[in-house]
Protein backbone atom coordinates (compact mmCIF):
# COMPACT_ATOMS: atom_id res chain seq x y z
CA UNK A 1 0.00 0.00 0.00
CA UNK A 2 1.81 3.01 -1.64
CA UNK A 3 1.31 6.21 0.66
CA UNK A 4 0.73 9.31 -1.31
CA UNK A 5 3.96 11.32 -2.58
CA UNK A 6 4.97 13.62 -4.77
CA UNK A 7 7.57 12.91 -7.78
CA UNK A 8 10.15 15.71 -8.24
CA UNK A 9 13.49 15.81 -10.64
CA UNK A 10 16.24 14.12 -9.73
CA UNK A 11 14.36 11.38 -8.18
CA UNK A 12 13.37 13.13 -4.88
CA UNK A 13 9.85 12.55 -3.16
CA UNK A 14 7.91 14.10 -1.15
CA UNK A 15 4.93 12.80 1.27
CA UNK A 16 1.68 13.79 0.83
CA UNK A 17 -1.15 13.23 3.39
CA UNK A 18 -4.40 12.08 2.23
CA UNK A 19 -5.66 15.15 0.76
CA UNK A 20 -2.68 16.11 -1.32
CA UNK A 21 -1.02 18.21 1.52
CA UNK A 22 2.46 18.14 2.33
CA UNK A 23 2.72 15.55 5.22
CA UNK A 24 6.01 17.31 6.57
CA UNK A 25 6.09 21.30 6.14
CA UNK A 26 9.86 21.38 6.41
CA UNK A 27 9.95 19.77 2.48
CA UNK A 28 8.27 22.75 1.37
CA UNK A 29 10.75 24.81 -1.53
CA UNK A 30 9.94 26.43 -4.81
CA UNK A 31 10.46 23.23 -6.66
CA UNK A 32 7.94 21.26 -4.35
CA UNK A 33 5.63 24.38 -4.86
CA UNK A 34 6.06 24.23 -9.30
CA UNK A 35 5.92 20.82 -8.73
CA UNK A 36 2.26 20.80 -6.88
CA UNK A 37 1.09 23.31 -9.42
CA UNK A 38 2.01 21.20 -11.81
CA UNK A 39 0.04 18.57 -10.26
CA UNK A 40 -2.84 21.14 -10.76
CA UNK A 41 -2.43 22.01 -14.40
CA UNK A 42 -0.97 25.66 -13.47
CA UNK A 43 2.35 27.52 -14.09
CA UNK A 44 3.40 30.05 -11.20
CA UNK A 45 4.23 33.26 -12.33
CA UNK A 46 4.99 36.42 -9.94
CA UNK A 47 1.76 37.02 -9.28
CA UNK A 48 1.25 33.69 -7.68
CA UNK A 49 4.09 33.64 -5.77
CA UNK A 50 2.91 36.51 -4.09
CA UNK A 51 0.03 35.36 -2.65
CA UNK A 52 1.89 32.26 -1.77
CA UNK A 53 4.70 33.86 0.00
CA UNK A 54 1.94 35.69 1.55
CA UNK A 55 0.03 33.04 2.68
CA UNK A 56 2.78 31.48 4.44
CA UNK A 57 3.50 34.89 6.52
CA UNK A 58 -0.18 34.44 7.73
CA UNK A 59 0.85 31.30 8.94
CA UNK A 60 4.00 32.29 10.44
CA UNK A 61 1.94 35.16 12.07
CA UNK A 62 -1.12 32.96 13.49
CA UNK A 63 -0.79 29.90 12.97
CA UNK A 64 -3.08 29.13 10.59
CA UNK A 65 -4.06 28.27 7.41
CA UNK A 66 -6.20 30.71 6.37
CA UNK A 67 -9.86 30.53 5.33
CA UNK A 68 -10.84 32.57 1.88
CA UNK A 69 -12.41 35.36 3.80
CA UNK A 70 -9.47 35.85 6.51
CA UNK A 71 -7.21 35.06 2.96
CA UNK A 72 -9.18 38.11 0.99
CA UNK A 73 -8.82 40.59 4.22
CA UNK A 74 -5.14 39.92 4.85
CA UNK A 75 -4.45 40.26 1.01
CA UNK A 76 -5.93 43.37 0.60
CA UNK A 77 -4.28 44.65 3.82
CA UNK A 78 -0.78 43.44 2.24
CA UNK A 79 -0.84 43.88 -1.66
CA UNK A 80 -3.47 46.30 -2.47
CA UNK A 81 -7.48 46.84 -2.31
CA UNK A 82 -7.55 45.55 -6.01
CA UNK A 83 -5.86 42.56 -5.45
CA UNK A 84 -7.92 42.14 -1.69
CA UNK A 85 -11.07 40.10 -3.62
CA UNK A 86 -11.63 36.51 -3.46
CA UNK A 87 -12.51 36.97 -7.89
CA UNK A 88 -8.76 38.25 -7.99
CA UNK A 89 -7.72 35.22 -6.28
CA UNK A 90 -10.05 32.85 -8.30
CA UNK A 91 -8.69 33.51 -11.05
CA UNK A 92 -5.42 32.63 -10.22
CA UNK A 93 -5.91 29.82 -8.32
CA UNK A 94 -9.23 28.30 -9.15
CA UNK A 95 -12.37 27.61 -7.90
CA UNK A 96 -11.55 26.97 -3.96
CA UNK A 97 -8.37 29.69 -3.61
CA UNK A 98 -8.26 29.18 -0.22
CA UNK A 99 -7.69 25.06 -0.32
CA UNK A 100 -5.08 25.41 -3.49
CA UNK A 101 -2.85 28.15 -2.56
CA UNK A 102 -2.50 26.40 1.63
CA UNK A 103 -1.80 23.36 -0.79
CA UNK A 104 0.70 25.10 -3.02
CA UNK A 105 2.67 26.93 -0.37
CA UNK A 106 3.35 23.63 1.59
CA UNK A 107 0.83 24.63 4.59
CA UNK A 108 -1.64 22.17 6.50
CA UNK A 109 -5.35 21.82 4.87
CA UNK A 110 -7.37 24.61 6.10
CA UNK A 111 -9.18 23.05 9.00
CA UNK A 112 -12.47 25.65 8.79
CA UNK A 113 -12.42 26.02 4.98
CA UNK A 114 -15.54 23.98 3.17
CA UNK B 1 -28.46 35.26 10.58
CA UNK B 2 -28.18 33.27 13.94
CA UNK B 3 -26.53 34.77 17.03
CA UNK B 4 -23.74 31.78 18.47
CA UNK B 5 -21.89 32.21 21.16
CA UNK B 6 -18.99 30.19 22.89
CA UNK B 7 -17.69 30.68 25.78
CA UNK B 8 -14.10 30.46 26.43
CA UNK B 9 -14.07 28.91 30.34
CA UNK B 10 -10.30 26.90 30.07
CA UNK B 11 -6.83 28.13 30.34
CA UNK B 12 -5.15 27.81 27.23
CA UNK B 13 -2.79 24.98 27.72
CA UNK B 14 -3.89 22.68 30.50
CA UNK B 15 -6.25 20.70 28.11
CA UNK B 16 -6.96 21.02 23.88
CA UNK B 17 -10.02 22.70 25.09
CA UNK B 18 -9.02 26.46 24.51
CA UNK B 19 -7.88 25.51 20.44
CA UNK B 20 -10.71 23.38 20.13
CA UNK B 21 -13.40 26.09 20.83
CA UNK B 22 -11.16 28.38 18.87
CA UNK B 23 -11.87 26.57 16.29
CA UNK B 24 -15.09 26.38 16.07
CA UNK B 25 -14.92 29.72 16.38
CA UNK B 26 -13.33 30.11 13.29
CA UNK B 27 -15.50 27.42 11.48
CA UNK B 28 -18.71 29.23 12.56
CA UNK B 29 -16.90 32.43 11.16
CA UNK B 30 -16.95 31.13 7.96
CA UNK B 31 -20.89 31.07 7.40
CA UNK B 32 -20.79 34.73 8.26
CA UNK B 33 -23.28 34.17 10.93
CA UNK B 34 -23.03 36.91 14.29
CA UNK B 35 -20.35 35.64 16.61
CA UNK B 36 -19.75 36.14 20.23
CA UNK B 37 -16.60 35.29 21.76
CA UNK B 38 -16.68 35.33 25.15
CA UNK B 39 -13.88 34.97 27.64
CA UNK B 40 -14.40 34.05 31.45
CA UNK B 41 -13.21 32.08 34.30
CA UNK B 42 -9.74 30.48 33.16
CA UNK B 43 -10.54 31.52 29.71
CA UNK B 44 -9.32 35.06 30.52
CA UNK B 45 -5.86 33.44 30.23
CA UNK B 46 -5.85 32.48 27.01
CA UNK B 47 -5.96 36.46 26.38
CA UNK B 48 -2.67 37.71 27.88
CA UNK B 49 -0.17 38.72 25.89
CA UNK B 50 3.51 37.14 25.65
CA UNK B 51 2.44 33.68 26.09
CA UNK B 52 5.47 30.95 24.71
CA UNK B 53 4.92 27.24 24.88
CA UNK B 54 8.24 26.24 23.11
CA UNK B 55 9.01 24.56 26.47
CA UNK B 56 5.72 23.01 26.36
CA UNK B 57 6.10 21.37 22.64
CA UNK B 58 2.79 23.10 22.05
CA UNK B 59 1.38 25.59 19.26
CA UNK B 60 0.88 29.13 20.71
CA UNK B 61 -2.76 29.40 21.06
CA UNK B 62 -3.02 32.67 21.16
CA UNK B 63 -1.21 33.28 18.19
CA UNK B 64 -4.30 33.17 16.17
CA UNK B 65 -6.08 35.56 18.32
CA UNK B 66 -5.27 38.59 16.35
CA UNK B 67 -6.40 36.72 13.06
CA UNK B 68 -10.35 36.70 14.66
CA UNK B 69 -10.06 40.40 13.43
CA UNK B 70 -9.40 38.69 9.57
CA UNK B 71 -12.51 36.21 10.21
CA UNK B 72 -15.28 38.87 10.55
CA UNK B 73 -15.12 37.98 14.74
CA UNK B 74 -15.23 41.19 16.52
CA UNK B 75 -18.14 40.94 19.12
CA UNK B 76 -15.04 39.89 21.86
CA UNK B 77 -15.71 39.86 25.31
CA UNK B 78 -14.22 39.78 28.55
CA UNK B 79 -15.55 38.91 31.90
CA UNK B 80 -14.18 41.53 34.61
CA UNK B 81 -14.82 39.36 37.62
CA UNK B 82 -13.07 36.65 36.42
CA UNK B 83 -9.89 39.09 35.28
CA UNK B 84 -9.98 40.62 39.05
CA UNK B 85 -10.38 37.59 40.98
CA UNK B 86 -7.18 36.36 38.89
CA UNK B 87 -5.01 39.38 39.90
CA UNK B 88 -5.06 40.06 36.01
CA UNK B 89 -5.33 43.74 34.17
CA UNK B 90 -6.74 44.61 31.09
CA UNK B 91 -3.46 45.96 29.86
CA UNK B 92 -2.12 43.03 29.63
CA UNK B 93 -4.04 41.56 27.25
CA UNK B 94 -3.19 40.80 23.75
CA UNK B 95 -6.19 41.97 21.48
CA UNK B 96 -9.12 44.02 22.66
CA UNK B 97 -12.02 42.76 24.42
CA UNK B 98 -14.78 44.53 25.80
CA UNK B 99 -15.03 44.24 29.32
CA UNK B 100 -18.58 42.92 30.85
CA UNK B 101 -20.58 42.88 33.92
CA UNK B 102 -22.17 39.35 34.86
CA UNK B 103 -25.34 41.15 34.33
CA UNK B 104 -24.16 41.52 30.51
CA UNK B 105 -22.84 38.22 29.61
CA UNK B 106 -26.38 37.05 31.13
CA UNK B 107 -28.02 38.77 28.35
CA UNK B 108 -25.60 38.38 25.94
CA UNK B 109 -26.39 34.05 26.18
CA UNK B 110 -30.18 35.32 26.51
CA UNK B 111 -29.61 36.82 23.19
CA UNK B 112 -28.42 33.85 21.58
CA UNK B 113 -30.01 31.36 19.32
CA UNK B 114 -26.98 28.57 20.02
CA UNK B 115 -24.50 28.42 22.85
CA UNK B 116 -20.92 26.58 23.20
CA UNK B 117 -18.43 26.22 26.26
CA UNK B 118 -15.73 24.47 26.55
CA UNK C 1 9.59 11.84 56.19
CA UNK C 2 9.06 14.78 54.20
CA UNK C 3 6.45 14.70 51.46
CA UNK C 4 6.35 16.86 47.87
CA UNK C 5 2.86 17.75 46.92
CA UNK C 6 2.18 18.50 43.32
CA UNK C 7 -0.65 20.54 42.27
CA UNK C 8 -1.58 19.94 38.61
CA UNK C 9 -5.28 21.43 38.12
CA UNK C 10 -6.40 25.72 38.14
CA UNK C 11 -6.93 26.53 41.94
CA UNK C 12 -10.02 28.11 40.23
CA UNK C 13 -11.64 25.20 38.90
CA UNK C 14 -10.82 22.05 41.69
CA UNK C 15 -10.19 21.88 45.27
CA UNK C 16 -6.80 20.52 44.69
CA UNK C 17 -4.23 23.75 45.41
CA UNK C 18 -6.91 23.79 49.04
CA UNK C 19 -6.63 20.12 49.62
CA UNK C 20 -2.48 20.43 49.38
CA UNK C 21 -2.41 23.23 51.62
CA UNK C 22 -4.30 21.77 54.25
CA UNK C 23 -2.24 18.47 54.30
CA UNK C 24 1.12 20.23 53.78
CA UNK C 25 3.14 19.81 57.07
CA UNK C 26 6.65 21.25 57.68
CA UNK C 27 9.68 20.33 55.67
CA UNK C 28 7.36 19.44 52.95
CA UNK C 29 7.77 20.61 49.38
CA UNK C 30 5.04 21.83 46.89
CA UNK C 31 5.24 21.99 43.04
CA UNK C 32 2.78 23.89 40.72
CA UNK C 33 2.51 21.62 37.08
CA UNK C 34 0.43 22.49 34.11
CA UNK C 35 -2.51 24.77 35.17
CA UNK C 36 -1.45 24.38 38.88
CA UNK C 37 0.76 26.96 38.06
CA UNK C 38 -2.23 29.57 37.58
CA UNK C 39 -1.98 29.44 41.67
CA UNK C 40 1.55 31.44 41.60
CA UNK C 41 -0.08 35.03 42.16
CA UNK C 42 -2.86 33.83 44.58
CA UNK C 43 -2.39 35.28 48.21
CA UNK C 44 -3.79 32.09 50.21
CA UNK C 45 -0.61 30.24 48.90
CA UNK C 46 1.79 32.97 49.45
CA UNK C 47 0.45 33.64 52.94
CA UNK C 48 0.38 29.93 53.44
CA UNK C 49 4.33 29.34 52.90
CA UNK C 50 5.69 32.75 54.16
CA UNK C 51 7.62 32.34 56.99
CA UNK C 52 7.49 28.63 57.38
CA UNK C 53 9.88 26.07 56.12
CA UNK C 54 7.68 24.66 53.12
CA UNK C 55 9.22 25.40 49.79
CA UNK C 56 7.10 26.04 46.66
CA UNK C 57 8.15 25.94 42.84
CA UNK C 58 6.10 26.32 39.95
CA UNK C 59 7.46 24.65 36.35
CA UNK C 60 9.04 27.03 34.49
CA UNK C 61 8.03 25.72 30.75
CA UNK C 62 4.17 25.68 32.46
CA UNK C 63 4.58 29.47 33.26
CA UNK C 64 6.29 30.98 30.53
CA UNK C 65 3.67 29.46 27.96
CA UNK C 66 0.82 30.87 30.00
CA UNK C 67 2.83 34.12 30.72
CA UNK C 68 2.67 33.90 34.47
CA UNK C 69 6.28 35.04 36.35
CA UNK C 70 6.98 34.33 40.11
CA UNK C 71 7.98 37.89 40.45
CA UNK C 72 7.31 39.30 43.87
CA UNK C 73 6.25 35.46 45.58
CA UNK C 74 8.48 33.37 47.28
CA UNK C 75 7.99 30.10 45.05
CA UNK C 76 11.33 29.09 43.10
CA UNK C 77 10.73 27.96 39.39
CA UNK C 78 11.73 24.16 38.29
CA UNK C 79 13.19 22.92 35.03
CA UNK C 80 11.76 19.19 34.46
CA UNK C 81 15.37 18.21 36.09
CA UNK C 82 15.07 19.37 38.94
CA UNK C 83 11.36 18.23 39.38
CA UNK C 84 12.71 14.68 39.03
CA UNK C 85 15.11 15.52 41.74
CA UNK C 86 12.37 17.34 44.24
CA UNK C 87 10.72 13.78 43.87
CA UNK C 88 13.90 11.79 44.71
CA UNK C 89 14.52 13.85 47.78
CA UNK C 90 11.02 13.47 49.26
CA UNK C 91 9.96 10.44 50.42
CA UNK C 92 6.66 10.35 48.98
CA UNK C 93 4.61 12.21 46.71
CA UNK C 94 1.24 13.27 46.76
CA UNK C 95 -0.31 14.64 43.20
CA UNK C 96 -3.66 16.44 43.33
CA UNK C 97 -5.60 16.20 40.16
Amino acid sequence: MGRPALTLPHGRHVALDKDGYLARLSDWDIEVAAALAHQEGMTLTPAHWDVINLVRQFYQEFGLSPATRALVKYTGQHLGAEKGKSLYLMTLFGGKPALTISRLAGLPRPANCF
Amino acid sequence: MKTLTFLARSGPYGSSKAKALLDMVLSAAVFEQKIQYIFLDDGVYQLLSDQDSAQLGAKNVSAALPALDLYGVDRIYLDTESLQARGLQSRQLLIPAQPCNSDEIRSLIADSDMVFSL
Amino acid sequence: MSTLHIVSKSPFRTDALQRCLSLVAPGDSIILIEDGVLAVNLSILGERISGTDVSCFALAGDLIARSLTTAGTEIQQADAASFVALVCEHRNSISYG
